[in-house]
């Protein structure tokens, strides 16, 4: 997030990058948000929580109320989000070790979508150790996943 | 960069877009406490030396092989290794730091920095060893329950995630406002008191 954003972030007009603006557009309707990352240093990558910081401002993934500054939902439309993410680390050390990203979408976006909505949280630990077939089984347990909600 | 010597080796990475937002503030109270006290302290703005957080292509390929060849990062990855105290400074958005210093960790806390002999076969490298303090001053729009409910990601991120891979002795700090988008002047004042008394008792 900019400077320039940060300042705006207040006011009426918190988007002020077009590249931002398209982002907000296409998440106007959507009924399913996918996340796809690798989890590096125990959290999502920059450029992933910068898409969070910098497209889910006020007006976009929510409202604050003038007075009371409560947060209003904006993504009620929402109604299942998926995160599919890679580990070197084993589930254990991804458990102890605090998973950021599933914080992020699991609970923090989770308060302003749908009330019903779901979270698939679908990691794939020990990367580097992982030979094909557990990679295939793996695409294959995604695929499964995300199709069978539609 | 500032330095004084004598007392410990205090690095101060701080990320808000913002010079004269309350997090710069903490900040500079922070920088000029620890150096009142003795130590000598290297600040690192990641906002102000326009850090670049995303990694390229180009750079992931070559840090799963050979340490990283990008003099910029190199600066950052000494400071680390120089310091036994790391605070660090930045607002909570999205229950997480900032994707600046996300960026940060990303690029610095990989193989270089944590050991010489990088092997993608390792799960987690080599430590820090000489990271024996880890403190966390953070400000939150919103409120304790409500950070309780979406899980302190960030708080998990850093004192778990990041503290294994510091000295096993490490301390660490958490030192946390909260409801900073209705708070008076008196709060803010306050935990700026609360933060200085903690990281220089």
């Amino acid at each position: 997030m900019s400077e320039k954003e940060h300042r705006a972030y207040h006011s009426d007009q918190p988007v002020v990058d077009p590249m931002v603006a398209q982002q907000a557009e296409l998440l106007a309707n959507v009924e399913i948000l996918i996340f796809i990352y690798p989890t590096w240093l125990f959290g999502m990558p920059a450029i992933m929580k910068g898409w969070f910081d910098r497209v889910l401002v006020p007006s976009v993934a929510f409202e604050l109320h003038p007075s009371t500054g409560k947060i209003e939902p904006q993504l009620r439309h929402v109604r299942h989000l998926i995160s599919i993410t890679t580990s070197k680390s084993a589930w254990w050390q991804n458990w102890a070790f605090g998973n950021a990203g599933r914080w992020c979408v699991g609970r923090t976006l989770r308060f302003l979508v749908h009330p019903r909505a779901r979270h698939t949280w679908l990691c794939l630990d020990r990367i580097d150790k992982g030979n094909e077939n557990r990679c295939r089984a793996f695409l294959e347990k995604v695929e499964r996943k995300v199709t069978s909600r539609k | 960069m500032t330095q004084r010597h004598l007392g410990n080796h205090c690095l101060v990475v701080h990320a808000h877009p913002v010079s004269e937002s309350f997090n710069t503030a903490l900040r500079n109270s922070v920088v000029e406490g620890l150096l009142a006290a003795g130590n000598q302290v290297c600040s690192v703005d990641l906002y102000a030396e326009g850090f670049e957080p995303v990694l390229s292509d180009q750079e992931w390929t070559s840090q799963l092989g050979l340490p990283s060849t990008r003099p910029d990062l190199t600066k950052h990855v000494e400071h680390l290794r120089w310091c036994n105290h790391l605070v660090l400074i930045y607002p909570t958005w999205w229950s997480s730091t900032p994707a600046m210093l996300k960026g940060w960790f990303d690029q610095i806390w990989v193989n270089d920095a944590l050991s010489t002999h990088p092997s993608a076969t390792v799960n987690i490298p080599s430590r820090l060893d000489n990271v024996e303090r880890l403190s966390v001053v953070t400000t939150h729009g919103s409120g304790l329950i409500r950070n309780y409910l979406q899980g302190f990601g960030g708080k998990r991120m850093i004192l778990r995630g990041l503290r294994s891979l510091c000295s096993r002795q490490c301390r660490t700090d958490w030192i946390a406002m909260y409801h900073l988008d209705t708070s008076t002047l008196r709060q803010r004042t306050r935990f700026m008191k609360r933060v200085q008394s903690r990281l220089t008792p």
